[in-house]
């Protein structure tokens, strides 16, 4: 019902084109993994879908919703429109930083709590207007936090704060935070660059089992291509700022499009 | 009431107003122009830090043009007593004041993760709450320090005080300490010294409260910085865009534009008030600069704060080498140290310091030299100024620079002379300003250090505006304002983003 369509966007910072226009599809429910090299565009393109960042040009749409983009004027003929920009607080979708963006003044419990108690302040006063949900009760935000927390082996360490954790402790609690709220769609920038190999196959399955578990759709961003083909149901390859390839795992690696991407498989 | 209770009363409250009203300006405009975008915002941000390099009595002579009682040019706005007064006092103060909690906000919000606030947006927090739960517990020591230091600076504040509250009979301390030496004798001496404790201890008071103040949520210390995202993504205002340019270029104007016309009007009118055209006049000009005084004050100005400044550098650069690269703890506790008489009330400063010689000279040293101890006292005073900066630069600086030229051969005064002082020239030149603007116009503590034969700057101007020749006092109030503005719009902070 709500696939995420960009459409045309593209993004120059000053004469540097970062991302040459594209178009690209998200199935709702699906777990898209974009793949790149260090520096081809993979954040700026999350930042962009969270609202962080404004494109250069295109259009972004959550379903039927636009969420960036020239709306034109029904009423006074083809030649005017206006700028539609919903801001970062009302797209209603999660987010996992690279920086992990772990709040320092905050335990890890209310890092997690945070984005629950605000939708549920939100939900009643109505102000989402795409989402019909209730509002959690504190019970059952309570459980919501200590679900996500222990999903992340983190629940004894729930009076902390980030600075008394360690790295991939921290990356864990964002990962939680993200978790937490259930987002429609979820963004993920290499959320698990920082853990060991054990913990990081550990979470690989626990992102695939939230990923079946509550229908959400995905966006995970990474430079390993092992993650990216484990956990996906859809792989797009960036090169510097443009689509080298896109499909599913299993026709990217059947069929890899010479020059690139070829050699970019070849290297692990 | 006694006059030295109302006294006390009305510097607490001036200061306290002050850093109320600097901390609320400093918090919404420091946020505005990192945060946000609208038209122009990188214009306003790099005029916002001007007013730090401005004398603040400069300021206040200007509002006495403008809000004079009864010749001001805005008279009709302002309440009967005009600009005179405790509120008056309150915005010619916060009109400089409001830069020390905007410039610290303004580095903390630059040192600030921003993701950690973006983190909160998607979260769905509106921008206002962002800032309250995320930014303002995250910045919170900054804007202590930024407001007690604009509490600081208005409890030791003597021109304003003195321009805008002595002719309608309003003292505050340091106003008190100077009439009390004004009657002079040894009674005078004793009322100053107590009226000084009295000083010194609200001051210390205030330092101690922001202490405890900032470690009751300072857990966050380093975590703040670290991996920081490469620009933060600014806040689209809309329709409130057009608003907010509006209301900063407001304060711009009422802070920097319309203090300078008023001086302008002021230089130019033949007698006060009088400020047609036709009658404009360059004759206040020349009168000032063919005073005998002013040529005394202008070659003791320049000498006094370019040897001062000069000196305060290289003492900065000598400790700060001794305290960061050869680890000696003597030299980091002076350095600390001259935060003493940095924090101290400017009058208090030279009140003791004419205490002290007074006391010499009754026991049979001869100690005439004003000079001598206007250049003491302005070394004390902005030591810390150059010990700190330059010790701060030499902890920035990765110690392999100089460990490959130790290798090389060269001993302390070759690595001083050839690896520090060039790798430091920036951080020296910024220190050496930081002390010569201020010190080219000193008046708080010349006023009160100065004799026959060493009139400064700022003491020639007080006499003016004392003994009411109002024109000439504009005259040389507007040349030494527009040579401020041109030196702090030339030196202010470039907006990179
Ligand atoms: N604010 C900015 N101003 C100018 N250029 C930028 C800015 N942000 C990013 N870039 C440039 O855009 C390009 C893409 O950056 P981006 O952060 O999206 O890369 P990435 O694919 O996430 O890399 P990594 O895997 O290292 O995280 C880089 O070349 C970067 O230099
Ligand atoms: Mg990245």
């Amino acid at each position: 019902m709500s696939d995420l369509i960009l459409k045309n966007l593209s993004k120059r910072f000053g004469e540097k084109e970062v991302l040459s226009p594209f178009t690209l599809e998200v199935k709702d429910r699906s777990f898209l993994a974009l793949l790149g090299p260090s520096g081809c565009g993979k954040t700026t393109l999350l930042r962009i879908v969270a609202g962080l960042e404004r494109p250069s040009g295109g259009e972004i749409w959550l379903g039927s919703r636009m969420l960036f983009g020239q709306m034109p004027h029904q009423a006074s003929g083809a030649s005017s429109s206006t700028t539609v920009e919903v801001p970062p607080e009302d797209r209603g979708l999660g987010m996992v930083f690279q920086s992990y963006a772990v709040w320092p003044h905050m335990t890890v419990e209310e890092n997690v709590r945070y984005p629950l108690d605000i939708q549920a302040s939100r939900a009643s006063k109505r102000s989402i207007d795409n989402s019909s949900k209730k509002p959690l009760t504190l019970d059952q935000r309570q459980e919501a936090c200590e679900k996500a927390l222990s999903l992340v082996h983190l629940l004894e360490l729930k009076d902390r704060y980030p600075h008394q954790l360690s790295g991939g402790q921290q990356q864990r609690v964002a990962l939680a935070r993200g978790l937490a709220v259930e987002p429609p769609i979820l963004l993920l920038d290499e959320p698990l660059s920082n853990l060991d190999a054990k913990l990081r196959s550990e979470m690989r399955r626990e992102i695939r089992e939230i990923h079946r578990k509550l229908n959400m759709t995905i966006l995970y961003v990474t430079h390993d291509q092992r993650e990216a083909f484990e956990m996906a149901t859809d792989v797009v390859i960036l090169n510097a700022g443009a689509i080298a390839q896109k499909g599913t795992p299993s026709e990217i690696l059947k069929a890899p499009n010479p020059g690139f991407v070829t050699e970019f498989l070849s290297e692990s | 009431m006694s006059v030295l209770l109302e006294a006390t009363l009305r510097s607490v409250q001036i200061s306290l107003i002050t850093a109320m009203v600097s901390g609320l300006l400093g918090v919404v405009l420091a946020w505005l122009v990192s945060r946000t975008e609208f038209t122009s915002r990188k214009t306003v941000a790099s005029l916002l830090s001007v007013p730090y390099a401005l004398p603040p009595y400069l300021l206040g002579m200007a509002w006495v043009v403008l809000g004079n009682p009864t010749v001001g040019i805005l008279r009709a706005f302002l309440p009967s007593n005009g600009a005179y007064g405790t509120l008056g006092i309150c915005f010619v103060l916060s009109s400089v004041a409001f830069a020390f909690p905007y410039l610290e906000l303004r580095a903390g919000f630059d040192r600030l993760d921003s993701s950690l606030e973006e983190a909160a947006r998607i979260s769905g927090a509106s921008p206002v709450k962002v800032f309250r739960d995320i930014s303002l517990p995250l910045l919170w020591p900054a804007l202590v320090n930024g407001m007690c230091l604009a509490f600081l600076y208005a409890l030791a504040s003597f021109g304003v005080p003195a321009i805008l509250g002595l002719p309608v009979r309003q003292f505050v301390l340091t106003t008190l300490i100077y009439s009390q030496l004004k009657l002079g004798g040894q009674a005078g001496l004793i009322e100053g010294f107590k009226i000084s404790l009295l000083l010194l201890t609200i001051a210390a008071c205030a330092l101690g409260f922001s202490h405890y103040l900032t470690s009751l949520k300072n857990r966050l210390g380093a975590s703040i910085s670290g991996a920081r995202s490469s620009r933060p993504s600014r806040i689209q205002l809309g329709r409130l865009a057009p608003l907010v340019m509006s209301v900063t270029w407001l304060w711009i104007l009422l802070t920097l534009v319309l203090p300078w016309i008023a001086l302008t009007l002021s230089a130019l009118a033949p007698i006060a008030g009088s400020y047609s055209p036709s009658t404009f006049t360059l004759r206040n000009l020349s009168y000032v600069l063919n005073l005998a005084d002013f040529h005394e004050a202008l070659v003791n100005s320049a000498v006094l704060s370019v040897s001062v400044a000069s000196l305060v550098v290289l003492l900065g650069f000598c400790l700060g080498f001794l305290s960061v690269r050869k680890k000696k703890p003597w030299a980091s506790r002076l350095i600390r140290f001259f935060g003493i008489p940095f924090a101290t009330p400017g009058t208090v400063l030279a009140f003791f310091i004419i205490f002290i010689f007074s006391t010499l000279a009754r026991l049979g040293f001869n100690a005439d030299y004003p000079l001598l101890l206007m250049a003491i006292a302005y070394t004390l005073k902005y030591a810390a100024v150059g010990a700190n900066s330059l010790e701060t630069a030499y902890t920035q600086i990765h110690p392999s620079l100089e460990e490959a030229a130790r290798i090389s051969g060269a001993r302390t005064v070759k690595l001083l002379s050839t690896i520090w002082a060039p790798l430091l020239k920036q951080s020296m030149k910024a220190a050496w300003l930081l002390a010569f603007l201020p010190l080219a116009t000193e008046l708080t503590m010349s006023v009160l250090l100065t004799g026959p034969g060493s009139a400064t700057l700022g003491t020639v101007l007080f006499q003016l505006q004392e003994y009411a020749d109002q024109p000439s006092a504009a005259a040389l109030a507007w040349m030494l304002l527009t040579l401020a503005l041109v030196i702090g719009l030339m030196t202010r902070k470039k907006e990179i983003y």
